[in-house]
């Protein structure tokens, strides 16, 4: 505890805590406690916790900080019993609130009668993720976002959404790249925007490149000119390129929703190579629902859905399983006639071909859900 | 008494006066740091 005496600040150890009840009492005297020479390093509950935004891990959400409930607990050691003073959760509702607006104005008996009749809302000290802005900090006090990583994409992406632009910054800092990758592809585009913006290219281009390449294009897409070009130039030259090829296709199309991940084998292939493909695919997990087939030239020249493989002996050729008919799209066609496709055919995925119908990319069910609810 | 109570809200140890063992008042509780985190 730092204690304000009439020779300044003092640290109070909790080792010499008597009793607290009304009071602390305690086991030194003033003159023994060592002064508080700076509080940086330290984890300080009113200035660091107190009215400030902390995440919610199991509610999954982020909650503003009105109180903090300590436990006490009593410690058994040769000399008698030694309270322990223990954080045990957060208090993000009314009941908070209330106490420390009417602390001191009301009566403690009415205040505590009052505080009963309000519905508490505590969240466990383990659920809690702290935002840290400050990187020197955050490193001091070990504060990172495993939990919040533990989550699925798209309600870190929610989380993110509700935190100002520098909190935003300091979660992306911290969380590994691929969750901050998955994360951010679930963000509204202009949010993605502003924290692609606040992270320094090289962090940035680590992150784009676990992106999904469509993705990535259409984020990088929206940057202007020169932060796109700096991004790219710290990007591996394979995903480089491959973002580049699909920043060139106009947004509103085929061409432009498609992504590069996705599984296409050569038509002689059997179920055993397909299952080895999947093994090896690093895309995500909504553009193995089909596997494509495609002749010497890259041309398309079959799909076989997911459930057929599954079922399949391994040897079996894949050209075997192909479905009918073989819906594609060209790649300048538009949003509403892609859209279409979807509704009509009842689509997970829509292979992208050019105008010799070599296959390009895949459009995935989730982009256009994406699409359709940007039009809403 | 302290030991039976389980809980505090830090806002009432914040501000609380603190005596030393003579039973006179050293200061007050300014701030509460938590060590080691987590």
């Amino acid at each position: 505890m730092i204690v304000k005496t009439k020779n300044g600040n003092r640290v109070l150890p909790f080792t010499v805590v008597g009793t607290i009840n009304g009071g602390i009492r305690t086991t030194t005297s003033a003159g023994q406690w060592a002064e508080a020479n700076g509080t940086e390093g330290f984890f300080l509950l009113e200035r660091d916790l107190l009215d400030q935004q902390v995440i919610d891990i199991n509610g999954r959400k982020v909650v503003r900080v009105n109180d903090v409930d300590l436990n006490v607990d009593a410690v058994k050691e040769a000399q008698g019993a030694r309270p322990v003073l223990r954080v045990s959760g957060v208090d993000v509702g009314a009941r908070g609130a209330v106490r420390r607006l009417l602390r001191g104005v009301v009566p403690v008996a009415a205040l505590r009668l009052l505080l009963r009749k309000i519905p508490q809302r505590t969240i466990p000290w383990d659920f809690v993720d702290l935002i840290e802005t400050d990187p020197a900090r955050r490193v001091k006090l070990k504060i990172s976002h495993d939990r919040l990583a533990g989550l699925h994409p798209a309600d870190i992406a929610d989380i993110v959404e509700d935190l100002a632009p520098d909190e935003r910054e300091a979660v992306f800092e911290t969380l590994n790249e691929e969750v901050a990758a998955e994360a951010l592809e679930e963000v509204a585009p202009k949010v993605q925007k502003s924290i692609v913006e606040s992270l320094d290219s090289e962090r940035a281009a680590d992150i784009v490149e676990e992106m999904d390449p469509g993705a990535a294009a259409d984020l990088l897409g929206d940057l202007n000119e020169e932060h796109t070009e700096q991004i790219l130039v710290q990007m591996e030259p394979e995903e480089r390129q491959e973002v580049i090829d699909l920043l060139e296709h106009k947004e509103k199309t085929a061409a432009g929703r498609m992504t590069t991940d996705f599984l296409a084998l050569p038509e002689r292939a059997t179920v055993e190579d397909a299952v080895d493909s999947m093994r090896e695919f690093e895309g995500g997990v909504e553009a193995v629902s089909t596997i494509y087939l495609v002749d010497g030239e890259g041309k398309l020249v079959g799909e076989v859905p997911l459930p057929k493989i599954a079922l399949a002996e391994p040897h079996t050729p894949m050209r075997s399983l192909t479905q009918l008919p073989l819906v594609r799209v060209y790649e300048d066609v538009g949003d509403n006639a892609v859209a279409e496709l979807f509704d009509k055919y009842n689509l997970l995925m829509l292979p992208v071909v050019d105008k010799q119908d070599k296959l390009m990319g895949v459009i995935t069910a989730d982009n256009v859900i994406n699409m359709l609810r940007a039009k809403l | 008494m302290l030991y039976a109570m389980t809980t505090l809200a830090l806002s009432e140890v914040l501000g609380a006066p603190v005596y030393d063992p003579s039973g006179a008042a050293g200061g007050r509780v300014r701030e509460v740091a938590l060590a080691p985190w987590r």
